[in-house]
């Protein structure tokens, strides 16, 4: 399984990298095709489509983090002065701080019922329908949902600190 | 206080009806859990609803995700480079990044060009490289970037060491605004230098543009030379270079010829740009802008640089020229050329058409002349020629920079191109050339699925009646029509437009193809290919026409050519979808499973709505045993929900499964457009849809006439629907 987790980060990394958006693809699509083309890759057929699916956004979260964290770092760093030969598109860094925050409130989640911030992870993270999400969590899709409308309310509440 | 305890409540008061939640939240014995649960309610109820904070984690913002590892990788920098330590980067382009390093021997600063891991380790670019730097690095001229060292690092890439200077490129430069014409005038003079002393020694840098020079206090400097070569060659392989070919000469984008008069040409184009801030040629896409280059004469500049002498203005359009003989025989001559006037004086311009003065400010027109001959045009064929006025300077910013992301054709880049295209319609309205643009975007949009197709083409449909009346003269706008009015079936009218179109520009390529287009859906297959042909002969290379010669092959049924073609056509173009979807089609037709997977594979990573994609990549992985992929495809395509393409794949899949009677109960419901009606017509892997009488009653319904079907499929109405059209 850490071989195919480390594969499944490449993926992530490669299916997000600049090359790659002339593809249509949405997150869902994303990790049906990263499912595809593993299972091409060795194959095999891996048994256990929807855990194979939370796994992908697990790796997914994990790939965007690091990057948040290095481009955090270095936008904070040695001020070196960086001539960007591109056209600037939207505030990417911005974008970097709420995956960050919004990470640490998933841990805090975690640490409350961790099935909860799966649910977060492969919902928001893997694009993963209610259905995928209780096959691979081996719950209803009713706990699911209300979950997801606990986790999501919750975490409104830490990012976005507004009272009603 | 206790999570569990503010889950239980939260659960049981989602499923306790409104009026009764306050009473249920009363009667908690913990205050502090009901107080928690009642704000949680309370955001539930807000991100539940459909105001502002709905969206919140809804999805992954997919573009700033992409750009946000684009930068972390941009981040990670290293640490030393060979013997070199690194003291910052410099910029970045398509294939390398430049830093600033340290040799730790010499003690002196140099600039490091780290090339691409796949520019790397193409063995035979990096032997032309090799050989072209060696070269290089014997130029010694104060105009010219020394070239110190070529190495390889650590993880096998290889890097390029420069002399430093400090300074800016004359991109960033011209991205500042036009220069002051002495500027450019001397930029000029030091560029021709440079390139003169680089050819007497028998190097031609092949690449010269305005992200290759570099302004420094000492100077205008030429970067890479002997390294262009590789870059470009590979670049235009996967068709990135695109905004290079605005600087080819017409000799190099056929590939022959190629000389140190090509350099002259690319000077005069960066001469061009230099003092009116636009390039000569700005093609609307690659095709277009190769088709500019080799055959369009471009506006003369002292149209648009009124204040430009008439002498240097000769000498600029002279670097134009499409013949090199017609061009400055050496790089020498050109620097003595503009010496020779160097200063600049105020000469009135003739070819400035009009100067108003309106309550919002100076109104400049500029006349832009579709030219469709070479050279300048004279004032008699000036009237016969499409004359468009901009009315607003800004407006006609906007449309160039939306031009230049429509030629990119990612979905970020289409979108940035409408939202620049609409900025420049809200500056002046009345400027038609965005509205046409537009229209066209809408269409690659709906053609690669990145929109509701219906959507799409109705915004398409609007922006093209828009262009039209605006300019009933724009040949382009009248071809876009065309295709808007096959799409949504009227092919009377459809055929009108073209006609239209071809008299008002019969040179342009594009046309000719999009005409090619309604002739298949019509079945008139033979005139397809005769206009298909047209469209070749005016543009040998334009990718969409080579793969659509291979697919009206394939409705004459004559596989083999078809193969030969759309093979040909990945040549030009590897972005394709429609040549890897058609050819795997083929393969999968004729049993060849495994040859057939990796080709749709592909069509289905670049276009995974393109009509039959998604059914045919599921068929075939069924035939090889791998029904739980093909699950995995049907489930996506299903997912799809109300889009038109999303049903005609649902269609496509039944027909492919041998459930015809499904598939067209789909189809006759779902709208339908022109990718689809030519796969129905010419899709191997729908021959058994067009063997059963389901097809000549669509074909009777549709307009079309069902006797001009392909070889091989029903043609004839049944006797007791010929009357009416098919009901289910």
């Amino acid at each position: 399984m850490p071989r195919i987790f480390d594969e499944l980060r490449e993926l992530a990394r490669r299916e997000l990298s600049r090359e790659h958006d002339r593809f249509t693809l949405q997150t869902t699509d994303l990790v049906h095709e990263a499912y595809l083309r593993l299972a091409a890759a060795n194959g095999v057929t891996i048994h256990g489509r929807a855990y194979f699916y939370a796994a992908a956004s697990q790796a997914m979260r994990q790939v965007l983090i690091e990057a948040a964290r290095r481009r955090g770092a270095a936008k904070r760093g040695a001020g070196a002065t960086v001539i960007t030969l591109d056209e600037q598109t939207g505030s990417v860094d911005a974008y970097g701080d709420d995956l960050i925050a919004l990470d640490q409130a998933l841990v805090e989640l975690e640490k409350r019922n961790p099935r909860q911030a799966r649910v977060v992870e492969c919902r928001f993270f893997g694009g993963m329908t209610v259905e995928d999400v209780a096959a691979a969590l081996g719950v209803s899709p009713r706990t699911v949902k209300s979950d997801w409308a606990l986790a999501r309310a919750w975490l409104y509440d830490v990012l976005r600190g507004e009272s009603p | 206080m206790n999570w569990t305890s503010i889950e239980d409540l939260f659960i049981i008061a989602l499923e306790t009806p409104p009026e009764r939640i306050d009473a249920l939240l009363d009667s908690h014995p913990d205050p502090a859990v009901s107080a928690e649960v009642r704000r949680l309610l309370a955001h539930h109820a807000k991100l539940s609803s459909n105001d502002a904070g709905a969206g919140f984690l809804q999805s992954l913002d997919r573009t700033r995700a992409s750009a946000l590892i684009d930068a972390s990788d941009e981040a990670s920098e290293p640490d030393r480079i060979g013997r070199y330590e690194i003291v910052s980067k410099l910029g970045r382009g398509a294939t390398s990044v430049v830093y600033l390093a340290r040799d730790p021997t010499l003690g002196r600063e140099v600039a490091i060009k780290l090339l691409s891991q796949s520019l790397s380790s193409d063995p035979s670019a990096i032997r032309r490289f090799s050989e072209e730097a060696r070269a290089a690095s014997g130029l010694d001229h104060p105009n010219i970037i020394a070239i110190y060292e070529i190495g390889r690092t650590d993880d096998d890439r290889l890097f390029i060491t420069m002399a430093y200077h400090p300074g800016e490129t004359l991109r960033e430069r011209i991205a500042r605004g036009r220069l002051e014409i002495a500027d450019a005038i001397r930029v000029g003079i030091e560029i021709a230098e440079g390139l003169a002393a680089a050819h007497a020694s028998g190097i031609v840098h092949r690449d010269i543009k305005p992200e290759n020079i570099l302004l420094t206090n000492r100077g205008a400097r030429i970067l890479d030379f002997g390294i262009a070569k590789i870059g470009a060659q590979t670049l235009t392989k996967t068709g990135a270079a695109l905004g290079t070919a605005a600087y080819m000469s017409p000799e190099q984008t056929r590939g022959v010829g190629v000389d140190h008069r090509s350099d002259i040409w690319s000077l005069g184009v960066v001469l061009y740009e230099m003092v009116s801030g636009v390039r000569p040629f700005r093609g609307e896409s690659g095709e277009a802008l190769v088709y500019q280059v080799r055959h369009d004469a471009p506006e003369p500049i002292g149209a648009l640089c009124p204040a430009l002498s008439a002498a240097h203005a000769m000498t600029m359009m002279r670097c134009l020229e499409k013949g090199s003989a017609l061009r400055h025989q050496s790089a020498a001559d050109l620097a003595a050329d503009l010496r020779a006037h160097r200063v600049s004086r105020w000469s009135p311009s003739l070819r400035r058409t009009r100067i108003a003065v309106t309550g919002a400010g100076v109104v400049v027109a500029i006349a832009i002349f579709a030219a469709l001959n070479n050279g300048s045009p004279t004032p008699v064929e000036r009237t016969q020629q499409t004359k468009r006025t901009i009315q607003d300077v800004e407006a006609y910013d906007l449309y160039l920079r939306g031009t230049h992301n429509w030629n990119q054709r990612t979905q970020d880049r289409l979108q940035s191109a409408i939202t620049l295209f609409e900025k420049a319609i809200e500056r002046d309205p009345q400027f038609a050339l965005p509205h046409a643009a537009l229209a066209n975007t809408y269409i690659n949009m709906s053609n690669y699925g990145y929109m509701r197709s219906d959507e799409a083409l109705a915004r398409a449909m609007s922006a093209a009646t828009r262009a039209i009346e605006l300019d009933p003269s724009l040949a382009e706008a009248h071809a876009s029509l065309g295709f808007l009015l096959a799409s949504s079936m009227s092919f009377a009218k459809s055929e009108v437009s073209f006609q239209r179109a071809l008299q008002l520009n019969p040179a342009s390529a594009s046309t000719h193809h999009f005409y090619s287009l309604l002739l298949m859906v019509e079945l008139r297959t033979d005139e397809a290919m005769e206009a298909n042909k047209r469209a070749l002969a005016l543009d040998p290379l334009l990718p969409v026409a080579n793969t659509n010669r291979g697919i009206i092959l394939a409705q004459q049924n004559k596989f083999d050519s078809a193969r030969l073609e759309l093979r040909r056509s990945l040549e030009i173009a590897t972005r394709n979808p429609f040549a890897h979807y058609w050819l795997g089609a083929m393969e999968a037709s004729s049993g060849r499973w495994a040859e057939a997977l990796p080709l749709l594979e592909e069509a289905h990573r670049e276009t995974p709505t393109l009509p039959g994609v998604r059914p045919a990549l599921a068929h075939t992985l069924r035939r090889l045993d791998r029904s739980t992929d093909a699950d995995s495809i049907v489930r996506l395509l299903e997912r799809g929900g109300t889009d038109p393409r999303s049903r005609i794949n649902v269609a496509l899949n039944e027909a492919m499964s041998g459930h015809m009677d499904s598939a067209f109960a789909i189809l006759g419901k779902a709208r339908l457009d022109v990718p689809t009606l030519i796969g129905l017509h010419a899709d191997p892997m729908l021959s058994g849809l067009r063997a059963s009488p389901g097809y000549p009653r669509l074909l009777a319904r549709l307009g079309l006439n069902p006797k001009l079907a392909p070889a091989g499929s029903a043609r004839r109405l049944e006797a007791s629907n010929a009357s009416q059209p098919a009901r289910r």
